[in-house]
């Protein structure tokens, strides 16, 4: 019963980074790729439609944490306290800067707002890939149960780090690379013609410096020898996750040169998932590790809520997935197609 | 001192959350019924009205939206000891809401906006009313959290200290929620209905789009005088017999009440005096107070004094001071609506300045009656997080000191003041261009 909950969970996070994924990578782009205002305008429209909807599952996945394991959204929510905080001001920031940058037409307004939706991105994905990085290399979690992060000490990674020290700074990097690559598959499939052209130019940028901080990552995890690689190479669904990233990724290359817009988004998307598959086989059944004694981690079983309960939440929450996804197919499938730059919106 | 900030920061960012929502769920409404009409009944004005409001809605949406996640981390962040106790009953409801009513809304949302050039207008219809459902859904599933922490039911608690639902239905259909929602969601119609009737009331006074303003003071005037009727009887009237019921303390601090007494009085006017424990300068009527609980004169009404000092409200004048705020309001806009639809029949609305000029400057205070509303509820339920069940004191996070805590809580003073300034201006851009396709 837990673990169908931890499935469920890491579904939800993992559809919020392929999702929310490519509406932080759109801004992190954006001073990038748009050149001229109508072009802004339809990088805009491209995700104005469904931003909101994505975010929902960040919304989701909170709430299924609170309930499903109770100790440890307490324990990791405290203890990351001032990331979350960054974090959601951030997303404040960033859906305010959508919304509202279409509401004047006055230049200075249009840049402002970029300039805003643009840092909010690029610290959203920083952040994002942070958390990641504490996930794996663990958390300094005390003798009482409690713990507190600052937001860094001396930048080497320790036991007792910061949030960001050099190993999760890389994660970061890494985040905010790669949602970068994946914004941009994403918005070649809504453009079209020489604008089209200049942004697949820049994925393939993009792919080259992802695949390097990739490899660096992996290899600075193999010289630490350590235990979450090795723990997912030992169970057969880690390696199929494992195998299903290595293939995905140049798979991405090869569509992206191929001028397949479609299958490179989904080869994207099955990279950025299969990388959170992998993680969360490499954790099972630890949701939050603890750096200093392996036993005072939380584990999905001791953290989670009982038994009973859980089965409750099965009969709605088996009802709420369906209709998700019908109402995720049906916002798809109304603003599908390419997006212009003329006409109502954003 | 980090019990303090924490509960500081929760206040202020749920209050100023909720200036949003209550706009959005009552104004969900209107869209709902001007599309019904535009679409069926083929009214071109409806179609105007509706193209105005949704723009609105829009903004109001986007703050009401970025503003609520916050809360749903707060309860990790900053309660933490209650997150761990309440995580199966609270963060069920909330994990409940994020699955049916919010995916429901964002996805409609979206579709309604900008789905005329899209979507047939079958799509169209049912969109606005998917919207207007996924708003009032998320306000039931919502205040079903917040009821449950008001009064709880269905749960027992482990020998591990953590309250277990015992059944979903119990959480869902717990009495106080179905009392509290009805009138939550008369007072967010309140809201829209002012709103709405103050911006018709806005274009007659300065004599432009006076057709669009007329249809607008019409809707507003009629949806207003059914809320404002509705916010006092019977739902306010069921709010405060339960609460009376349920929460003596709470009850007894709203009221300003220290001595237990038959027969007691309604106070209108006075200002507690904790020191005397009595109420400075009262103005009152003998005996209503029992007669408006009870429905007898002579009933006894408890006091503070009949309860233990641990478990008063920690700000009494608070409480106090809220309730009245937000009964008197009430009493206020129920006769300035009525006044309005005695106008409205006799056809001579439009030209009655002194009444447009009224509901025109009433706008602010539908807001303040709910944040009152809310602080009456909120306030009042201390020094419990769970009535009677778990002090606020040990909610808190441990890892959190009060330097965090304070830094974050300056940080959403700061934020949110520049989002407030924002979001005036914008709203305020937006009336001033006016409703669409129409030559003043
Ligand atoms: C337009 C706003 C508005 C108006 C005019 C009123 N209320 Fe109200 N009231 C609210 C808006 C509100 C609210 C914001 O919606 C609250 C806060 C919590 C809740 O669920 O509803 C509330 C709560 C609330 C509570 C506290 C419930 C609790 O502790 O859980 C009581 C006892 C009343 N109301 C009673 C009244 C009475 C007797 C009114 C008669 C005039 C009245 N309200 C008018
Ligand atoms: C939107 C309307 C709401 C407003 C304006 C509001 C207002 C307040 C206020 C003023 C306080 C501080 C009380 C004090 O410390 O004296 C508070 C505390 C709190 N409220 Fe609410 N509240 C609202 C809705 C909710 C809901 C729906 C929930 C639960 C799901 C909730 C949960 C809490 C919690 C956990 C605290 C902190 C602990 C405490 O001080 O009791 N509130 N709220
Ligand atoms: C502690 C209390 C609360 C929490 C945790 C909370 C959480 C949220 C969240 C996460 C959102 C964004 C949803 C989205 O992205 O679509 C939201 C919006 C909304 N909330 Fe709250 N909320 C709280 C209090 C309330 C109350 C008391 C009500 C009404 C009774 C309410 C009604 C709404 C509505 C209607 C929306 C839709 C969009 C809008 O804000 O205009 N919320 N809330």
């Amino acid at each position: 019963m837990e673990t169908l909950w931890f499935v469920l969970l890491v579904v939800l996070v993992g559809g919020y980074v392929v999702l929310d994924g490519f509406d932080f990578g759109m801004g992190i782009l954006l001073p990038w790729l748009a050149r001229t205002e109508g072009e802004k305008r339809m990088l805009y429209r491209a995700i104005g439609p469904v931003w909101d909807g994505n975010e929902v599952w960040l919304i989701a996945g909170g709430g299924l944490l609170f309930f499903a394991f109770p100790k440890a959204y307490a324990s990791a929510a405290s203890g990351f306290y001032l990331a979350i905080m960054i974090f959601l001001w951030v997303l404040i920031l960033r859906g305010i800067a959508i919304e509202i940058r279409s509401q004047l037409t006055h230049p200075l307004w249009h840049s402002f707002w970029d300039g805003i939706f643009f840092l909010a991105s690029l610290l959203a994905a920083l952040v994002l890939g942070g958390f990641l990085g504490n996930l794996v290399t663990g958390i300094p979690i005390e003798e009482s149960g409690s713990w507190f992060l600052p937001l860094w000490t001396y930048f080497v990674p320790s036991s007792r780090h910061g949030i960001f020290d050099a190993l999760t700074l890389l994660f970061s990097l890494l985040s905010a690379v790669s949602l970068g690559r994946h914004g941009a598959t994403f918005l070649i499939v809504k453009t079209e013609g020489e604008f089209r052209e200049r942004i697949r130019q820049l994925a393939l940028q993009l792919w080259k410096a992802e695949v390097a901080l990739v490899l660096l990552s992996v290899v600075l995890m193999l010289s630490t020898r350590h235990l979450f690689l090795a723990r997912c190479a030992h169970r057969p669904l880690g390696v199929a996750f494992l195998a299903l990233a290595a293939l995905s990724l140049p798979l991405v290359l090869f569509f992206l040169r191929r001028q397949r817009e479609l299958l490179a988004f989904v080869c994207s998307s099955l990279f950025l998932l299969a990388a959170i598959g992998a993680t969360a086989v490499g954790l099972y059944p630890y949701l939050l590790l603890s750096s200093l004694d392996r036993a005072k981690s939380l584990t999905i079983f001791n953290a989670a809520a009982s038994t009973p309960t859980l089965r409750m939440g099965l009969l709605w929450f088996g009802i709420g997935a369906l209709l998700i996804l019908g109402y995720t197919f049906l916002s798809y499938w109304s603003f599908r197609g390419k997006v212009r730059s003329e006409g109502e919106g954003y | 001192m980090t019990l303090i900030y924490d509960r500081l920061q929760f206040a202020f960012t749920v209050s100023f959350h909720y200036l949003f929502p209550q706009l959005t769920m009552g104004l969900a409404l209107f869209l709902a019924l001007f599309q019904t009409a535009a679409i069926v009944g083929k009214d071109p004005l409806a179609d105007r009205a509706l193209r105005f409001w949704s723009k609105i809605f829009a903004i109001n949406f986007v703050f009401g939206v970025v503003t609520g996640i916050v809360m749903e981390f707060e309860f990790g962040t900053n309660w933490s000891g209650f997150s761990r106790f309440a995580g199966e009953t609270v963060g069920q409801m909330l994990a409940v809401e994020g699955t049916f009513a919010f995916f429901l809304e964002s996805s409609f949302l979206g579709i309604l906006l900008f789905g005329r050039e899209r979507v047939g207008k079958g799509l169209q219809l049912l969109a606005a009313w998917m919207v207007f459902l996924g708003t009032w859904l998320s306000g039931f599933f919502i205040i079903g959290a917040d009821a449950w922490m008001q009064h709880p039911v269905g749960y027992t608690v482990g020998p591990d200290g953590v309250a277990h639902p015992s059944s979903l239905w119990a959480l869902l259909f717990n009495p106080w929620a179905l009392t509290q929602y009805a009138h939550n969601m008369a007072a967010s119609v309140v809201t829209s209905s002012f709103v709405v009737a103050a911006v018709g009331a806005f274009y007659l006074l300065s004599g432009i789009h006076r057709e669009a303003a007329s249809y607008f003071l019409r809707r507003g005037v009629l949806l207003g005088l059914l809320s404002t009727l509705l916010v006092i009887f019977p739902t306010g009237d069921r709010e405060s017999q339960q609460v009376f019921a349920a929460q003596p303390t709470k009850a007894a601090a709203m009221e300003g009440l220290f001595q237990t007494e038959k027969g007691a009085p309604l106070i209108l006017i006075g200002q507690p005096n904790l020191k005397s424990e009595s109420l400075d300068n009262p103005i009152f009527v003998p005996d209503l107070l029992s007669f408006l609980t009870y429905h007898r004169f002579a009933a006894d009404v408890k006091g503070l004094e009949a309860f233990p000092r641990s478990d008063w409200p920690d700000n009494i004048p608070l409480v106090y001071y809220a309730y009245h705020i937000m009964v008197g309001l009430g009493t206020v806009f129920a006769a300035i609506m009525v006044a309005a639809g005695v106008m409205l029949a006799a056809g001579r609305l439009g030209q009655s300045r002194w009444l447009l000029w009224t509901i025109l400057l009433t706008v602010p205070f539908p807001y303040i009656a709910t944040t009152a509303g809310w602080i009456t509820a909120e306030a009042g339920r201390q020094p419990w997080l769970v009535y009677s069940l778990f002090r606020t004191v040990h909610g808190t996070s441990p890892g959190v000191n009060a330097g965090n805590a304070l830094f974050t809580f300056l940080g959403f003073l700061g934020l949110y003041l520049f989002l407030g300034l924002l979001f005036v201006f914008l709203i305020g851009k937006r009336i001033v261009e006016g409703p669409p396709g129409e030559s003043a």
